[in-house]
């Protein structure tokens, strides 16, 4: 009898209105981050496949390029150390220049590379959109990344001011689908020197001349100089999926919290409004509706209140994941997956299910003769 | 003088009560013995009226014959059928398939039209949504207001509220039409056409209808008044027709 159900939530229109907005808040929560904790994960695993099989070196305590940088300069003895370390094929340093990106401003990335081994950087694989590559004594000219360039409106040949230093963009590169790489800029080392001014990396990426040498590697990197912390890919995996865990922990337990108030809420306007409609739920037992009946009636209408809150929660969940993208520049890929919406649903209706038994079975209890004769 | 009737029921009663009593508080200080030994017998196709002071149980002896109150002891059979053991879902069953109730306050739902009102008794009686709607226009055209079906009660009279309520007692095809005080609320024009209406529904459509009263006009016109007075049926004569 949904069609009496729907009627039924409809009479008190604002206290069902309210009891919506609660659960619209818990199940908005849950999608939110949900849909952050996807993108973060996207987000790793697309650097992860991209150092796979390197060591990243950078100074202790610096942050990372991956989980937000906070500034690092090794120097070029640091790097001859390493490249003196056994079964070391070479050593990349990178310098980046990190600019905005906090509220609705574009983040500007740009990386000082060394042409000739630009490809440790963007990938191997990865060709060019249009113009050509980044090449050795390329002084002036900056390739550019495709979201880069798209946000921007960029194409071969415009010019781009970085820190007051004006760059021609020589190519634009295809979609890579490393967020690193597409939301960046790479100029040649030397030009990135004389824009930070400074002698010193921000990173080093080193190759291994075995690659299961990796491992051995990188604690030999770290008992050569204590300064500095070189991470491999397992390491990085674990700390990727540590911060994930954490991620999902915090929404689950803030999700959680939510759903619990939004389910009170139900709860609460469920219990008023069996004991508004007492004569009423008299009325329908007399003409002969059965507990289950009732039962089912009320649960009826707090699981179309919790639903109805989900769906809207799921709708403004998915617009906060949009606003995650366009604030990060696609940075955090925040997705709300099929799943996740599955499990926003979930949410919802076993809300309405806990915030509708008890109400629901104690409208089932109404005695028709007490309902109908005694108030 | 109390007679005692074999307690079993008898044929041609629609409801037939044996040895009825009921209780209240029983084994308490306060106990009340509200109905004593009651044996009555109402016929299938009969109006019948039951009449009684305040306090004499017709009430609570139009509860137990309307299967919403177990008597304390005796048997109450409900076309043939023993309801004084039965469950309470079961006694829900036979409330929506042999009983239609009328009420003195109408007990309508105030946010539903005529129309859903009577629909809200055709679905918890099992009928499809069209089945409902389509049954539920053509009882109120019965009860002469086909003009208000989508009014809500609050925007009728209290006669054609009452209207709206017999339409839904009408609605699952009961064999008795129970009343408690259906006229009470009305002014004597208004319920005369209600019992007119009652009247008619019991001699065309050979409803059997059973009304707790006060109106003298509704013993009038039934064919039997059980008279109750502390709890004992003090008379209960069939009128000679």
């Amino acid at each position: 009898m949904i069609e009496f159900a729907y009627k039924n939530i409809k009479r008190q229109k604002s206290r069902t209105a309210l009891t919506v907005v609660g659960i619209v808040v818990g199940i908005t929560v849950i999608v939110a981050l949900g849909s952050f904790a996807e993108g973060i994960n996207v987000f790793f695993q697309s650097t992860l496949e991209f150092s796979a099989g390197k060591v990243t070196v950078q100074q202790k305590g610096a942050g990372g390029f991956q989980t937000g940088f906070a500034g690092s300069d090794i120097t070029d003895k640091q790097i001859a150390t390493i490249e003196g370390i056994d079964g070391v094929k070479e050593v990349v340093p990178i310098n980046f220049f990190i600019e905005g990106g906090f509220g609705f401003d574009i983040q500007t990335v740009v990386v000082g590379i060394d042409p000739s081994n630009g490809d440790i950087f963007v990938g191997e694989s990865i060709g060019l959109d249009s113009g050509r590559e980044l090449e050795t004594g390329d002084s002036g000219y900056i390739m550019v990344g495709k979201d880069f360039a798209e946000s921007r409106d960029l194409v071969t040949g415009d010019s781009v001011t970085i820190k007051d230093t004006e760059y021609e963009v020589i190519g634009i590169l295809e979609l890579s689908n490393n967020a690193n790489v597409d939301g960046s800029a790479m100029i040649t080392m030397e030009d990135m020197k004389q824009l930070l001014e400074t002698d010193t990396y921000s990173l080093l990426y080193v190759v291994p001349e075995d690659i299961r040498e990796t491992e051995r590697i990188a604690e030999d990197i770290e008992n050569e100089d204590e300064t500095l912390a070189a991470i491999t890919d397992k390491e990085f995996a674990r700390t990727a999926a540590d911060v994930v865990n954490q991620i999902r922990l915090v929404m689950f337990g803030m999700g959680g919290i939510s759903v619990v108030v939004g389910g009170l809420g139900v709860l609460n306007t469920m219990v008023m409004s069996v004991l508004e409609r007492r004569k009423e739920l008299g009325v329908m037992k007399a003409i002969g509706a059965t507990r289950w009946n009732i039962l089912l009636q009320i649960i009826t209408e707090s699981i179309l209140i919790s639903i109805l809150g989900g769906i809207i929660g799921i709708g403004f969940g998915s617009a906060a994941a949009y606003g995650l993208v366009v604030l990060t520049e696609g940075g955090i890929p925040a997705t709300v997956t099929p799943f996740l919406a599955g499990i926003a649903i979930l949410f919802s209706l076993s809300l309405g299910l806990i915030g509708g038994i008890y109400p629901a079975w104690q409208a089932a209890r109404v005695d028709p003769i007490e309902a109908l004769r005694y108030e | 003088m109390k007679t005692k009737r074999k307690k079993s029921h008898s044929k041609g009663c629609a409801i037939d009560v044996a040895g009825v009593n009921k209780y209240y508080n029983r084994g308490l200080p306060s106990e009340v013995h509200v109905l004593k030994d009651i044996n009555v017998c109402f016929e299938a196709g009969a109006f019948i009226s039951i009449m009684g002071p305040s306090g004499s149980g017709k009430t609570t002896l139009l509860d137990i014959i309307g299967s919403l109150m177990k008597p304390s002891s005796g048997k109450v059979f409900l076309g043939g059928v023993d309801t004084s053991n039965l469950s309470e879902d079961k006694l829900a069953e036979i409330r929506r398939k042999t009983i239609g109730f009328i009420f003195q306050q109408y007990n309508l739902v105030q946010s539903f039209t005529a129309l859903e009102n009577v629909e809200l008794a055709l679905r918890i009686g099992g009928k499809s949504r069209g089945e409902a709607k389509q049954r539920a226009a053509k009882l109120l055209e019965i009860v002469g207001l086909s003009h208000r079906l989508n009014n809500r009660p609050n925007q009728m009279s209290g006669g054609e509220q009452q209207r709206v309520a017999i339409a839904r007692a009408l609605s699952n095809e009961p064999k008795v039409i129970l009343g408690d005080e259906p006229t009470g609320n009305l002014d004597t024009k208004t319920g005369n056409k209600i019992l007119d209406l009652l009247k008619n529904l019991n001699r065309e459509e050979r409803y059997t209808v059973i009304t707790v009263t006060h109106d003298p006009e509704v013993s009038k016109i039934a064919d039997k008044v059980v008279r109750l007075r502390d709890g004992v049926i003090v008379s209960g004569r069939n009128k000679a027709k």
